[in-house]
């Protein structure tokens, strides 16, 4: 039964990249496919100024606005 | 000076009202006072999940509209005579409490209990809105599926700009054995995508069900759900408690010795 899964992701890992884009996507409200999109082109930016594994590059953002309180309401939002 | 609390979930079916009697019941054996509102107004069900659904005579709109005095409306817990539950109404919608009146009538409660626990109906309308504004703290309750991580994150996006400051989460109905063979996101897993305070997960055991089907709280059962809700309500009370086992995820040796142990 186990060895079949080797090479593939076990279903827990692919209900948590799911949750994680559609969460990040929530967040920014926009559609999953400019997450990705957005990750690619930032990735490449990056890649002109530094050494950069496209593989393990992590985006991790901190949005902070001001409210009608004068709060700061900050966000984060991570993608892998 | 008493806690407001509201439980909520975005998505419905997760356990919000069974989580809210069961947290309730465990503060309650803290001989803390408490009272269970079902704010859910059309849907009652706390009743149910408490075993006192015989018993109502006034509910919460009746006490808003001026019907009957709050202390007529509350009802006294079967087991537990620090526990008390004040009903919704069955006959009638949403639209027939606003927001104001809600937190007149929590104020109305706030020199009767230690601990006061709005449960909210689902979604994201009228009747969330009512729920939690009378509140200062939430429980956020969902499972490790993707749809219930997806609405808990909007609730906790919508309770931080109502200004609720404490929000805390139970992850409920975690397969111990599905987490393990990595068919199931972990407790780690669901932390790592919300990050908020987790207040405590608790296991998807038969004896929720059968608990709920005689209507009393798991709570003060030796189940693990049992003992998952009595460390919740401790924890919601201040004090320190560690996790339970199931929560952890274990070296290969830690599992290898609970797999012995289980036979």
């Amino acid at each position: 039964m186990k060895h079949r899964r080797i090479s593939l992701q076990t279903s827990g890992q692919i209900a948590r990249a799911r949750t994680e884009l559609t969460v990040a996507s929530d967040r920014l409200s926009c559609i999953p496919e400019e997450i990705g999109q957005m990750r690619r082109e930032l990735a490449e930016v990056l890649d002109k100024y530094m050494e950069l594994d496209k593989d393990l590059f992590e985006v991790r953002l901190e949005i902070a606005r001001k409210n009608d309180r004068g709060v700061k309401d900050a966000k984060t939002i991570q993608i892998k | 000076m008493s806690k407001v609390i509201v439980v909520t979930s975005g998505k419905g079916g997760v356990g919000k009202t069974t989580s809210a009697a069961n947290i309730g019941a465990g503060l309650a054996r803290m001989k803390k006072k408490v009272v269970l509102v079902d704010t859910d107004i059309g849907l009652r069900n706390l009743d149910v999940v408490m075993g006192l659904e015989n018993r109502i005579i006034y509910n919460l709109v009746d006490v808003v509209e001026g019907n009957c005095r709050i202390r007529q409306a509350l009802i006294k817990d079967r087991h537990d005579p620090n526990l008390y539950l004040l009903p919704s109404a069955q006959t009638r919608d949403k639209s027939a409490v606003s927001p104001e009146q809600m937190i007149k009538l929590v104020e109305g409660l706030k020199p009767l209990f230690d601990y006061i626990l709005l449960d909210c109906p689902a979604g994201i309308e009228q009747g969330f809105r009512n729920a939690i504004a009378a509140a200062d703290q939430a429980v956020v309750v969902t499972t490790p599926e993707v749809s219930a991580i997806r609405d808990a994150d909007r609730i906790i996006g919508l309770l931080e700009a109502d200004g609720i400051k404490k929000i805390d989460l139970v992850i409920n109905r975690i397969r111990v054995d599905m987490v393990r063979c990595g068919e199931m996101m972990s407790t780690e897993d669901v932390l790592d995508i919300l990050a908020v305070n987790l207040l405590g997960a608790v296991p998807d055991e038969e004896s929720v069900v059968i608990a709920a089907n005689h209507g009393e709280p798991v709570v003060g059962s030796s189940s693990l759900a049992g003992q998952a809700y009595m460390n919740i309500a401790r924890r919601l009370d201040g004090e320190t408690v560690p996790l339970l086992e199931l929560e952890t995820q274990g070296t290969f040796l830690q599992k290898v010795a609970s797999f012995f142990r289980i036979k």
